[in-house]
């Protein structure tokens, strides 16, 4: 017989095992002594015992010698299991000068064998949805993560490349020096221009370098060369840019620059 | 539950190919972006119209390796409004889209306290880049120097400075 107490404790009767609500892990076997002692105790629920058949069934009955003391010692053994197994209500109540009783406000209930199964199929539903209500938020969490790393490495993959053929990869090591092409001395100093000069243009050049020189106080000096380029929108008398740089060599190095930009017009942008 | 966990350990295996080998492209492609390694300073008479003036420049003109230029500008802008002085270092990134031809673009301005210069003067110059634009330069070797230029035309030769 399964005694359920106060819906925390089983008793089972056979055996003496007396465990707490859904931790068998915790069983405790009683002595065979008191195993009959509680059994009495819960036969007789709500019911006070004097301490005369206490002793006469418990003890006496299977040819054991008993006293006072020690029912009193085997009561207060019960009452720690019952404290332990988390019920604080006193269990078992003193009646002062008569006897023991099981406390009649403490709920017990008996299981039959078909009780028994069901509460045992509940108690492992309830165990199990706990552990499933606990598992759920956390597989949700997580299901989802090896979709978002995936993602996030494709982005970071599609950025790279992205940015990567971006990136110039034409051969550009090799900047050509620039190639300058004679056009006239003007005084001693040579004049060279960055574009090659056409028989047609490269009078109306000659021209407007020397009226550009003179408007702008540029002189030959000894020892320098010049670098000149004109647009020929600018050679057309429209709008346009020219540029003349004097520069002083040594070794056939440039010392410095002294540069002159026209830009007519028209901006640069 | 073995298929699925070595299903999933493949696909991290693949995924981590992939994010190698996109790093390893990308960083190859920067290592190998060319650059251009310049020092140089030069002076320059610069003549504009609409608006006038006449700008008398002190130019140094550098581009590093890690693709960071800096164009320092000092002199006077003499237009109708008077004489004023400019003193602004110009700093940018620039990219290489060809041999000679650079693109300048995240152009920062800093402005020395005796820059007295207006503005309007100064965007009309070569290194004024308004926000979010590019501007191409031409810088070709010659000699112991660089032209530099816009695509329509060379406005200054920078001599190499030593050291």
């Amino acid at each position: 017989m399964v005694f359920v107490i106060d819906n925390r404790v089983f008793y089972r009767s056979e055996d003496g095992a007396i465990w707490p609500s859904g931790d068998e892990g915790s069983t405790v076997i009683l002595t065979l002594t008191m195993n009959r002692l509680l059994a009495c105790l819960l036969e007789k629920h709500g019911q006070v015992l004097t301490r005369n058949e206490l002793l006469d069934s418990v003890w006496d009955a299977h040819g054991l010698r008993s006293s006072s003391h020690t029912l009193n010692k085997y009561i207060s053994e019960l009452r720690k299991h019952f404290v332990q197994f988390g019920i604080a209500e006193e269990c078992i109540t003193t009646v002062p000068r008569v006897g023991f009783m099981f406390n009649s406000d403490v709920e017990v209930r008996v299981l039959t064998q078909s009780t028994i199964e069901d509460e045992s199929r509940l108690e492992d539903e309830k165990n199990n949805a706990q552990v499933v209500k606990e598992r759920s938020p956390v597989r949700v969490k997580y299901r989802n993560l090896p979709i978002a790393l995936a993602l996030t490495v494709f982005l970071i993959s599609a950025t790279l490349i992205t940015l990567g053929l971006r990136v110039p990869s034409k051969d550009l090591a090799q900047v050509r020096e620039l190639k300058t092409y004679f056009l006239f001395n003007f005084g001693s100093c040579p004049v060279y221009t960055v574009q090659r000069n056409s028989a047609s243009l490269s009078e109306q050049k000659k021209d407007l370098f020397i009226e550009l020189a003179k408007e702008n106080g540029i002189d030959c000096l000894e020892g320098t060369s010049f670098l000149y380029q004109v647009s020929e929108s600018y050679l057309y008398g429209n709008k346009g840019r020219a540029f003349i740089s004097r520069c002083t060599s040594r070794n056939d190095k440039y010392i410095s620059c002294l540069n002159n930009y026209w830009n007519g017009y028209e901006r640069t942008q | 539950m073995n298929a699925l966990n070595k299903k999933t350990g493949l696909i991290a295996i693949l995924l981590l190919v992939v994010l190698v080998l996109s790093v390893w492209f990308y960083v190859h492609k920067r290592q190998n972006q060319n650059f251009l390694k310049v020092n140089c300073s030069t002076i320059l008479r610069y003549n504009h119209q609409d608006p006038d003036f006449v700008a008398t420049l002190d130019l140094v003109f550098r581009l590093d390796e890690n693709h960071d230029g800096q164009a320092v500008l000092s002199g006077n802008i003499h237009s109708e409004k008077g004489s004023k002085s400019i003193s602004r270092t110009v700093m940018f990134s620039y990219e290489m889209n060809r041999p000679g031809e650079i693109s300048i673009m995240e152009t920062r301005y800093l402005k020395n306290p005796r820059d007295t210069a207006d503005e309007e003067s100064f965007k009309s110059s070569f290194f004024y880049v308004p926000d979010g634009t590019v501007r191409q330069l031409r810088v070709e070797p010659s000699n112991n120097g660089w032209l530099l230029g816009n695509l329509q035309s060379p406005f200054a030769l920078c001599v190499n400075r030593e050291g």
